[in-house]
């Protein structure tokens, strides 16, 4: 079907759940957003 | 009387009048209150009542900061 | 997800980032298989939706009531990728209550006047402890129900002691629980079931030893473990409340005596004696 459609928002997710993870575990503790960055 | 500053309370004149406020100061000859509302609707920054001129008193909240210290004892 | 509560969550007022984290500690971070299906998916939506309820509003009242439609509908804004299917989220939701058919169950987390003890209960045919607790007889409301089940389990009147809008809610195996949170329970009364072939065995169980080790292999308990944090939450929130009552009360009688407010008789009960 639409497999790179498909592809395309699964990597679209993939990068905005990396990204509001880092936020969000940000908040918790600064250190580990540091930690996350050099991830 | 630095351990009651913070304390929103109701006053009761001898008047009758009601009176909400947070507490500034509070010693034998009266109370500053901040914050005040008035029982006709009006209000204020600023109120100074002398203890003759009350007729009774209720505590109706404990300041933000006594509130944190309950909390973080677990 | 264990992510420590207090520090980011107390002081936030935007529900949006709450919202976020939500998404991340309930939603995002679900291996795929846990969001194959609408079902499946939504069962999550609401988990995140009980716990915005239990802790946020517990800790932050500030923040706006959600209920799930709503809830469900303000995430899927927030993350528009996390809702790939073609049926919109409330025709979806309202299939998932339809889906949770099965006879509501309703019970109480009875706790004693120090906030210490909470009363459980064992049956006669598992080796569980649990909430007093049991199924919504016909026409019955969930508060009536409650304390029915409780007056039938352990033979104590919750009636004065309940509170329709303090309960914790869940979702387990397809069946919808709501224990309704009861405190000021004396400890010395004579706990007895009124039906006597389904308690086995009543107790007051020290509620902080027992929070240390109900995730121990040995102990066995129902429906209590899943509930375990709101329940500190909760009791922590009406220890606080306790607090603040009695230093009210305290704060009051000091001022005034500072005002001179307080009538003569109390001042000085033994006045009268001495002027005689
Ligand atoms: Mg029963």
């Amino acid at each position: 079907m639409a497999t790179k459609n498909m592809e395309a928002a699964a990597t679209t997710m993939d990068i905005y759940r990396k990204a509001l993870n880092f936020n969000v575990i940000g908040r918790y503790d600064p250190k580990i957003k540091q930690l996350l960055f050099h991830t | 009387m630095l351990q009651f500053i913070g304390f929103g309370v109701q006053v009761e004149l001898r008047d009758g009048k009601l009176i909400q406020g947070k507490i500034a100061k509070a010693t034998s000859k009266g109370l500053t209150l901040n914050d005040v509302k008035f029982g006709d609707g009006g209000t204020s920054q600023a109120f100074k009542v002398r203890a003759s001129r009350l007729k009774d008193l209720k505590v109706l909240t404990v300041p933000p900061s006594k509130k944190e210290f309950e909390a973080h004892k677990q | 997800m264990s992510l420590p509560l207090r520090p980011a969550l107390e002081n936030i007022t935007s529900v949006d980032r709450v919202l976020e984290d939500l998404l991340v500690r309930f939603i995002i971070n679900c291996p795929p298989e846990d969001l194959a299906s609408v079902e499946r998916e939504l069962f999550h939506f609401e988990e995140a939706s009980w716990f915005y309820i239990d802790f946020v509003r517990i800790i932050n009242p500030t923040l706006r009531a959600l209920k799930i439609k709503s809830f469900a509908q303000n995430i899927i804004r927030l993350c528009p990728l996390v809702w790939k299917w073609d049926i919109k989220a409330d025709e979806a939701l309202q299939k998932f209550s339809k889906y949770k058919r099965s006879i509501p169950v309703r019970g109480a987390a009875i706790f004693n006047e120090n906030l210490s003890k909470i009363l459980l209960v064992k049956g006669t045919e598992s080796d569980s402890w649990s909430f007093p607790r049991g199924k919504i007889s016909k026409d019955e409301d969930d508060v009536a129900c409650c304390i029915r089940e409780v007056k039938e389990e352990i033979g104590f009147d919750i009636t004065d002691h309940i509170d329709e809008n303090q309960f914790i809610e869940r979702n387990i195996q397809g069946k919808n629980y709501k224990i309704f949170l009861v405190s000021g329970v004396p400890e010395n009364f004579s706990f007895k079931p009124l039906v006597r072939n389904e308690i086995d065995k009543i107790e007051w169980r020290d509620f902080k030893k027992m929070s240390k080790t109900i995730f121990k292999s040995t102990s066995k308990y129902y429906l209590v473990n899943s509930m375990i944090r709101p329940l500190s939450m909760w009791l922590r929130r009406q220890k606080q409340i306790k607090g603040d009552d009695q230093l009210k009360l305290y704060a009051e009688e000091q001022l005034k005596l500072l005002l001179g407010l307080t009538k003569d008789e109390q001042v000085d009960p033994g006045r009268d004696l001495l002027n005689m």
